[in-house]
């Protein structure tokens, strides 16, 4: 297991186990202690985490939105992790009774193409019963930055 | 914040494509067909369809896989071409023009795209002996034909009214209704009649590429009046100039998307990126209304008093809002009132709320004209070109473009209702003034251009 997988393994264990309570903010501050203070990775050696530059086009929104249930963030960032897309930052908001969760991905590594990713995701958000969008992330750029 | 982005922003853009129908109306592609003329019809209808072939065989394709990475539909793909009365060459007639148009039939239909407009002619100031022709070849061609759409220019500032164009006019939009009776007079639905019509539309039916384009160019036609319609809603009763404020910036938002699909779009295909065209245009669909965005400014129903003032603040926003989203804005660029294809709108003509004489004077202040209106199949050709020759008169003399899509479906009558399903939408015959303009349309020659058409 590389330190990516490495790292989204321990962030899914924790999000599991801490249930409704894994405020996004809370759930980061685990992983960053955990990663800098234990070595991770194939080479046993523990990295800070840095903000990375993703490449132009590389970067992709994707929103799961729907009825507040256990499960949605796994499922969705395992799927993330088997495709060996790079999260780069994630939120959790609850708007009344539904839920939704934003992840900001790097797809420079991804090991499948961005329609299959989008099509998997589609998939496990409608049995997770949540909507999931995947969009590149320049629409976003485009509509709120001038 | 998310990189550079806050949750809000995000969720914002997730709302308008999933719950107010934000879409990109349409990609369409303008083709030159200049060089496809040749001395036989048989030689230029092959060079139509091979150039058209050539540069939009995978439009749909890559405007799908647009769609597909970015998130936002990309509503409908089509094709504009070069005004096709200017194509013929000199040994056509018109059977040769309604060969030409069922070879670009052939080629839309094989690209899998929804229209093709440029089956056009530009007479403002005269007719020459083949563009008559081709101007009677039209309603045939219509018939004949699924995806072509067609419109003749009558009249501009610079040059006047060609009245003789507008008594023709009235001619072929009945003989194009009789021709297409079994289906509701759908060639009607294809036919558009222009002053000051622009070069670079991108919207059907008046679509076509004008000649000073180059040889092949993306526009794009943004929409959105259900992002406008929730974000006047969500205002609540705040004064006028802060509603303006609000469509100006939702606007802004929406042309945004536009210009990126756009670009992204001439990009892939390797072509030149032209316009983009701010209109509002509505779609049958619950909430994509026009009509609906007038009644939650604060009018009972469209064409209420206030109608006007309302349509000319709401379509003045949407040009201050798209102007600095896009490097270049072009086409129509405003806002929409196809009667039939909006539903608050048809609900209004319904219960009388909505006549066409106040419709004639909303078109004084927003971007086309009366569009797909119906009126009784009764109704005289010199009525009908009295109706177009009233509109077409607005758009002469404050120097803009208006048009005339009217519907006469054959034997109707008042209240009929006539539905050609899909975007097109429902149609209800509607009253017109039975007093006679024959005489006056029977004079023909050319009305001169207005005053204000000397700036110089």
């Amino acid at each position: 297991m590389d330190r990516r997988d490495a790292v989204y393994k321990i962030t899914e264990i924790i999000f599991k186990h801490l249930g409704d309570s894994a405020k996004p903010e809370l759930v980061k501050q685990i992983v960053r202690e955990l990663i800098n203070t234990v070595p991770l990775g194939v080479d046993g050696t523990s990295a800070p985490v840095s903000p990375s530059v993703e490449p132009e086009g590389q970067t992709a929104i994707i929103t799961a939105f729907g009825k507040s249930h256990p499960g949605i963030v796994a499922g969705i960032t395992g799927i993330l992790a088997e495709k060996n897309v790079d999260i780069t930052d994630i939120t959790q908001t609850l708007l009344g009774k539904n839920f939704a969760m934003i992840v900001i991905v790097n797809l420079a590594e991804a090991n499948c193409s961005f329609s299959e990713l989008k099509e998997t995701l589609t998939k496990k958000g409608d049995e997770l019963g949540v909507g999931v969008f995947s969009q590149h992330e320049e629409l976003f750029q485009f509509m709120h930055k001038v | 914040m998310l990189g550079s982005f806050s949750t809000r922003e995000i969720l914002e853009t997730i709302k308008m494509i999933q719950m107010e129908h934000l879409d990109i109306r349409t990609t369409t592609m303008g083709i030159s067909l200049f060089d496809c003329i040749s001395s036989s019809v048989e030689e230029t209808k092959t060079r139509i369809y091979d150039k058209v072939m050539k540069y939009a065989g995978n439009l749909v394709q890559v405007v799908t896989g647009i769609e597909e990475e970015f998130g936002i539909r990309a509503a409908n793909k089509r094709i504009s071409v070069t005004p096709v009365s200017l194509t013929g060459g000199v040994s056509i007639d018109r059977d040769g023009f309604v060969e030409i148009a069922r070879a670009l039939d052939k080629a839309c239909e094989e690209i899998g795209a929804d229209f093709l407009g440029g089956y056009s002619a530009l007479v403002q100031k005269g007719a020459n002996r083949v563009e008559t022709e081709f101007i009677r070849s039209i309603p045939q061609a219509l018939a004949e034909t699924t995806h072509i759409c067609s419109s003749v220019n009558v009249a501009s500032t610079r040059a006047g009214i060609n009245m003789d164009a507008v008594r023709e006019m009235g001619v072929i939009v009945k003989e194009m209704a009789e021709i297409t009776k079994d289906r509701g007079a759908l060639a009607n639905a294809k036919f558009v009649v222009f002053a000051n019509a622009v070069e670079d539309n991108p919207f059907m039916a008046g679509a076509f590429h004008g000649a000073s384009e180059p040889e092949c160019v993306i526009n794009v036609g943004v929409s959105g009046p259900g992002v406008v319609n929730h974000a006047v809603k969500a205002a609540g009763p705040v004064d006028l100039g802060s509603l303006s404020e609000i469509i100006k910036k939702t606007v802004f938002k929406i042309t945004r998307a536009g210009e990126l699909i756009g670009r992204e779009t001439a990009r892939r295909l390797g072509v030149q990126f032209g316009i983009l065209d701010l209109s509002l245009a509505p779609t049958p669909e619950p909430g994509d209304s026009i009509g609906e965005i007038l009644q939650n400014m604060g009018l009972g129903q469209p064409g209420a008093p206030g109608t006007t003032a309302a349509l000319s603040l709401l379509t003045d926003a949407v040009k201050k809002g798209g102007v600095m989203a896009s490097s270049y804005v072009g086409g129509m660029s405003g806002a929409f009132i196809p009667v039939s294809e909006d539903a608050a709108m048809i609900e209004a003509v319904k219960i009388g709320a909505l006549t066409l004489e106040k419709l004639e004077a909303m078109t004084a202040v927003c971007s086309v004209g009366l569009d797909m209106v119906a009126v009784p199949g009764d109704t005289p050709a010199s009525t009908i070109s009295g109706l177009i020759a009233d509109e077409i008169s607005i758009g002469v003399v404050n120097g803009k473009t208006t048009a005339v899509r009217v519907i006469v479906p054959p034997g109707s009558k008042v209240g009929d209702v006539v539905n050609f399903g899909g975007l097109l939408g429902m149609a209800i015959v509607q009253d017109i003034n039975q007093y006679s303009c024959e005489r006056f349309v029977a004079r023909g020659g050319r009305i001169p251009a207005p005053i204000t058409s000397m700036r110089n």
